[in-house]
C-alpha cells in the first residue's frame, strides 16, 4: 500500500472536452515515484491530451491532477519546476539554434548556476557528441534532435519526465539506442518517467507498469506482464482490449 | 524573470535563419533609397518610405514574432519550464519594441548626413516624432493580430498583418487627397482616421501635401491612446485569460467581448477623432514656390556647361532640368543661353541682362561677355514651329541665341537634393530696324544639390548593413 504523498502523478476523473468531443474521459491514475510508467494507446486515443493536461499545457475540463502533490491547475509554476516534457515535434521548433544555445536558453530561464557547465553535463548525459553541439539543430539527424530534446527536458533535474512518442520517426538502431538511453537515465537520474507511445514493443520493453487508453478512457492499468508473457501474446491481448473497448482488471490492481 | 526572458528572447530573435541577413538587406535597401533620394527631394522621397512605410511593417513583424512560438510548438518547451506566461508575453513585446528602437537608431547615420548639410525642416522634425508613434502603434496592433491566431503556421497572422499594413498605409494618401479637396470631414474622409498613421499625423499637426490640418487635437490624441492602449490590453487579456498555451479557452461571452473590443478599436477614431480641417497647414520646409515649375517648351532661357550646345529638349522653367544639378555652396560656371526672337537676317543692336537670384542663389554674369554691349551670338536653325515667337506672331526658323557665361552660387539649401532656386531673368534687346527695345522676362529655377551628398549618404547607408552582413557571416561560420 502506498501513501498519498508517495505518488508522483495522481489524477482523479481527469477529463478534457473540445466542444462536444470528449478527448479524455474521467482518467484516474496513481503512479508511484521513481517508476518508468507506460501509457499505451492508438493514435488519437487521448495520450497526448492527457500529457498536455499533466504538464500544464492544457487546462482540464473536469477532474483534477496532481504532480508530487501540486495541483496542475492551481499551482502550474510549482508543477513546471518538477517536470520535463519531450514531445515528438518540438525538436523541430528551433532548428536555427545550436544545441548549446537551445539548452543554454532553458538553463538560464531555470536560473541554474553555471549554465554553460550544466549544458555540457546534460549533453554528455544524453550522448550528443561535442563536435555537433555548436552546429545548428536543423542539421542533426532525428535521433540527435531527440537527444537534445531529452537534454532540454532533463534541465534543472526534473522529478517527472514526460515522454510523448519519443522514438517516433527513428529507425530501429536509433530506437534501440534511445531505449538504452531512457533506461540508463531512469536509473541514473532517479526520475519518474511517464512514457506515452502507441508502440507495444517499446512499452513492453521499457515499462513494468502500464495503462492503456482507448477513445479517452482507461481500459487497462497494471503490470505489463499481466497482458502477456511475451510480446506476441501482449500485442494479441492489447488488440482485443482496444477493439472491444471494455476495461480489463489486472490481478494486481 | 522578465529581464532574463527579455535577454534570451532578444538573442533568440537574432538566431533566426535570415535574421541578420534580412536586417542587412532591409537596411541596405533603405540606405540605397536614402542615397538615391539625394538626387531629388530627400525628405519627401526617402523620408516617407523610411519614416512612415517601413515602421508600419512592424505590424506583420510583431504578428509573426508573437505567433511563431505557437506555430513551431516552441511554447511546449517554454511553458513546461517554470515560466509565467504573462512574463514571457511582456518580454516578447519588449523585444519587438527593442527591434523597433533599433530600426529608429539605424536611420540616424543618414539623418546625421542630412542635418550636416541642411537645417532641420519642419517635415523632418515631425517625422522624428511620427515614426516612434507609428512604431509603437504597429507593435501594439501587430501583437494583437499575432495573439489572435493559434495555428501551425505564421502565414495567417503575417498575411493579416500585411493586410492591416496596406490598409493603414493607403489611408494616408486617401486622407491627404480628401482634405486637399475639402472632403476631410465627409464619411469617406473620416474613414481615413482608422489608420493610426493618419491620427498621429493630425495630432502632430502636419500634412504631406494637403493645405489644412484639424483645428483641435485633443480627441485625436485620445483616439491614439485608445487604439494603442486598447490593442495592447486586448492582446494581453486574450493571451492570458481567453487562451491556453495553444488553445482557445474563451466562453461565448468572452468571445463576444473580444469581438466588441476589436470593433471599438476601429470605430472610436472614426467616430470621435477631430476632423475639422480648418487650420492652414504649416509649411513643411523653406522651399520657395515657383509657378509652372515643371513646364516645358515655353521658355526662352537655358543653362548649359560652358561652351556646350543648346539642350535638345529646350526650354522649361527649370533651366538645367536635363543636366546634372549644380552644387550648392560653391561657384559653378555655366552658360546662360537666351533664345532671342530675332531672325539671323537682322543684326542685334542693343542687349542688356538683369539676373535676380532668390532664396540664397547669387548669379553674376561675366562682365567681359557683356563689355561690348552685345554678348556672343550663335545662329540657330529651329524645326518647324518650335522657334521663338517673333513680334509678328510667327515662329522663327533661324534665330540668334545669346550665350552669356554666368557664375552661380546657391547657398543655404533646404534639402540635400532637388533644391530649385528661383531666378528671375530679364533680357532687353533691340534688333536693326526696331523702334524700341523689347524685354524677355521669366521667373525660372536652377536645380541644385549638395554635391557630396550622394557619396556621404551611400557611406552612411551602408554602415549598419555591413555590420549586419558581418554578423550573419560570423554566425554562419560558427554554426555550419
Amino acid at each position: 500500500m502506498i501513501a498519498d504523498g508517495e505518488y508522483a502523478i495522481e489524477t482523479t476523473h481527469l477529463t478534457r472536452r473540445f466542444g462536444s468531443f470528449v478527448a479524455v474521459d474521467g482518467v484516474t491514475l496513481r503512479i508511484p515515484k521513481g517508476h518508468l510508467y507506460g501509457f499505451l494507446g492508438l493514435n488519437g486515443a487521448g495520450k497526448t491530451t492527457t500529457i498536455r493536461m499533466l504538464t500544464t499545457l492544457l487546462p482540464p475540463s473536469a477532474g483534477s491532477a496532481k504532480l508530487w502533490g501540486h495541483d496542475v491547475k492551481e499551482e502550474p509554476l510549482a508543477v513546471r519546476r518538477l517536470i520535463g516534457l519531450v514531445s515528438d515535434e518540438t525538436s523541430e521548433s528551433q532548428s536555427t539554434w545550436t544545441a548549446r544555445e537551445y539548452l543554454g536558453y532553458f538553463a538560464r530561464l531555470r536560473e541554474l548556476p553555471k549554465p554553460g557547465n550544466e549544458v555540457e553535463r546534460i549533453l554528455d548525459a544524453v550522448g550528443l557528441e561535442p563536435r555537433f553541439r555548436g552546429k545548428l539543430i536543423g542539421s542533426y539527424s532525428t535521433g540527435m534532435k531527440r537527444r537534445v530534446e531529452i537534454g532540454r527536458a532533463l534541465m534543472g533535474g526534473p522529478k517527472v519526465l514526460f515522454l510523448d512518442e519519443p522514438t517516433r520517426g527513428l529507425d530501429l538502431p536509433a530506437k534501440r539506442e534511445m531505449w538504452r538511453l531512457l533506461q540508463d537515465l531512469a536509473a541514473r537520474e532517479q526520475v519518474t518517467t511517464f512514457l506515452s507511445s502507441h508502440d507495444a514493443q517499446e512499452i513492453r520493453t521499457l515499462c513494468t507498469e502500464i495503462s492503456v487508453i482507448n477513445r479517452g478512457r482507461l481500459v487497462y492499468t497494471g503490470p505489463a506482464r499481466d497482458l502477456g508473457a511475451d510480446l506476441d501474446s501482449f500485442e494479441q491481448r492489447l488488440v482485443e482490449l482496444l477493439v472491444s473497448g471494455s476495461a480489463f482488471q489486472s490481478s494486481e490492481s | 524573470m522578465i529581464g532574463t526572458l527579455y535577454r534570451e528572447e532578444l538573442h533568440a530573435t537574432m538566431r533566426g535563419q535570415f535574421a541578420w541577413l534580412g536586417a542587412g538587406v532591409v537596411l541596405l535597401a533603405l540606405g540605397g533609397v536614402a542615397a538615391a533620394a539625394t538626387q531629388d527631394t530627400w525628405v519627401d522621397g526617402y523620408g516617407i518610405i523610411a519614416y512612415f512605410l517601413v515602421p508600419l511593417a512592424f505590424i506583420p513583424l510583431a504578428a509573426g514574432v508573437v505567433a511563431s512560438p505557437r506555430a513551431n510548438r516552441f511554447v511546449e518547451s517554454l511553458f513546461t519550464a517554470p515560466v509565467e506566461r504573462g512574463h514571457w508575453f511582456a518580454a516578447k513585446i519588449l523585444v519587438v519594441l527593442t527591434l523597433a528602437a533599433a530600426y529608429y537608431v539605424a536611420l540616424l547615420p543618414m539623418l546625421a548626413v542630412y542635418l550636416h548639410h541642411v537645417a532641420m525642416p519642419l517635415l523632418l522634425r515631425k517625422f522624428l516624432v511620427w515614426t516612434p508613434g507609428i512604431l509603437i502603434a504597429s507593435v501594439a496592433i501587430g501583437t494583437l493580430v499575432g495573439v489572435l491566431f493559434i495555428g501551425r503556421s505564421i502565414a495567417a497572422p503575417a498575411a493579416t498583418g500585411m493586410g492591416v499594413l496596406l490598409a493603414y498605409a493607403a489611408l494616408v494618401p486617401l486622407q491627404e487627397l480628401m482634405v486637399a479637396r475639402g472632403n476631410g470631414a465627409t464619411r469617406i474622409g473620416r474613414l481615413a482616421l482608422l489608420s493610426p498613421a493618419v491620427l498621429l499625423k493630425n495630432a502632430l499637426g502636419f500634412t504631406l501635401v494637403a493645405g489644412t490640418i484639424p483645428t483641435a487635437t485633443a480627441l485625436t490624441w485620445t483616439s491614439v491612446a485608445i487604439v494603442v492602449g486598447g490593442a495592447l490590453v486586448l492582446a494581453a487579456w486574450t493571451f492570458l485569460r481567453l487562451q491556453g498555451v495553444e488553445t482557445w479557452e474563451a466562453t461565448r461571452r468572452q468571445g463576444w467581448a473580444l469581438a466588441a473590443g476589436i470593433a471599438a478599436l476601429s470605430v472610436v477614431p472614426v467616430a470621435f477623432a477631430d476632423h475639422d480641417y480648418d487650420v492652414a497647414a504649416p509649411r513643411v520646409n523653406t522651399a520657395p514656390a515657383i509657378p509652372a515649375l515643371f513646364a516645358r517648351g515655353n521658355g526662352s532661357f537655358a543653362l548649359t556647361d560652358a561652351g556646350a550646345p543648346m539642350p535638345v529638349r529646350c526650354c522649361g522653367t527649370i533651366l538645367n532640368r536635363d543636366a546634372t544639378p549644380i552644387a550648392t555652396d560653391r561657384d559653378t560656371q555655366q552658360d546662360l543661353l537666351i533664345l532671342l526672337p530675332v531672325d539671323t537676317s537682322r543684326a542685334l543692336t542693343q542687349f542688356s541682362l538683369r539676373l535676380d537670384g532668390q532664396s540664397g542663389l547669387s548669379v553674376v554674369a561675366d562682365a567681359r561677355a557683356l563689355f561690348s554691349g552685345i554678348p556672343p551670338l550663335e545662329a540657330h536653325d529651329y524645326d518647324n514651329d518650335v522657334g521663338p515667337v517673333a513680334p509678328d506672331g510667327r515662329h522663327l526658323r533661324n534665330g540668334w541665341i545669346a550665350r552669356v557665361p554666368v557664375t552661380l552660387h546657391p547657398a543655404g539649401p533646404w534639402d540635400i537634393g532637388g533644391n530649385r532656386y528661383p531666378l528671375t531673368i530679364a533680357a532687353t534687346y533691340a534688333a536693326a530696324g526696331d523702334a524700341m527695345p523689347r524685354t524677355l522676362t521669366a521667373r525660372t529655377a536652377v536645380n541644385a544639390q549638395v554635391a557630396s551628398g550622394l557619396y556621404e549618404m551611400a557611406a552612411a547607408g551602408s554602415l549598419l548593413p555591413l555590420c549586419c552582413f558581418g554578423a550573419a557571416l560570423v554566425r554562419w561560420r560558427r554554426t555550419r
